[in-house]
């Protein structure tokens, strides 16, 4: 069954914000739930970023850099 | 992934309703409206509390192919002098009710008794039908129900609403 969309006002139960069309309901980002509530099952959190520092890749950068250096002064 | 599903509760007029979707509670109480509370809105002894019309709203399918054979019942006992009625019933299932302005008089949509233990098969239909399913998102039949009391009604008791579906890969 498919409610009517005509005067039907539609409330989040959790946030409690009004609005004008279900579509309007299913697509806002709840802060209550921390996601719409289409994607309930899906984590909406970012994953933390992995900060990739080598110290080979360190090494690498600072050979590189030296080089340039001596290259700029000779 | 699994099928998203919330409880949804339809308000006011007729003409000009509010739909509540994911619904946090079901208190039941003397004023036409969704996660009321039920201390500023007691069911005086001799009165009905105002029907609830709640639907179950599929928002997204995710990998799963139907919802149905949906069950609701209520766990736990009320306090003397009041019962709990609905239109949802396994064997006497009247269809589809349309949504009309909820009242406190005694409904004439919820004629039977709640379950108090889980119904050996579906008691709430999807297009007016126990045997119907969801294959999309869409909403199931109305759910309605009401608290009734008599005059010898004593101060309230807390109960827990239940309702079930199969979910079908």
């Amino acid at each position: 069954m498919m409610r009517q969309p005509k005067l039907t006002k539609h409330i989040c139960g959790q946030c409690a914000q009004h609005f004008s069309s279900e579509l309007a309901y299913l697509k806002h980002l709840c802060p209550a739930i921390g996601g719409t509530p289409r994607n309930l099952n899906k984590s909406v959190s970012p994953k933390p970023k992995t900060a990739s520092l080598f110290e080979k890749k360190i090494l690498a950068a600072v050979q590189t850099a030296r080089q340039t250096k001596r290259d700029y002064n000779a | 992934m699994a099928a998203v599903v919330e409880v949804d509760e339809e308000n006011g007029k007729s003409s000009s309703p509010a739909l509540t979707h994911n619904i946090s509670s079901s208190n039941m109480g003397s004023a036409d409206a969704s996660n009321l509370n039920p201390v500023s809105c007691p069911i005086a002894p001799g009165e009905n509390s105002f029907e609830k019309w709640q639907l179950i709203h599929v928002t997204d399918m995710g990998t799963s192919s139907a919802i149905s054979n949906i069950r609701v019942w209520r766990s736990g006992n009320l306090g003397t002098n009041a019962i709990h009625v609905t239109n949802a019933s396994v064997s006497s299932y009247r269809g589809e009710a349309k949504y009309a302005t909820p009242t406190n008089r005694a409904s004439v949509f919820a004629i039977f008794t709640m379950p108090t233990t889980i119904p050996g098969s579906a008691n709430l239909g999807v297009g007016g039908s126990l045997t119907g399913s969801l294959t999309k998102v869409g909403y199931s039949d109305f759910l309605i129900h009401q608290i009734q009391t008599t005059r010898s009604a004593l101060a309230g008791s807390t109960t827990v609403m239940n309702y079930q579906y199969d979910e079908t890969a």
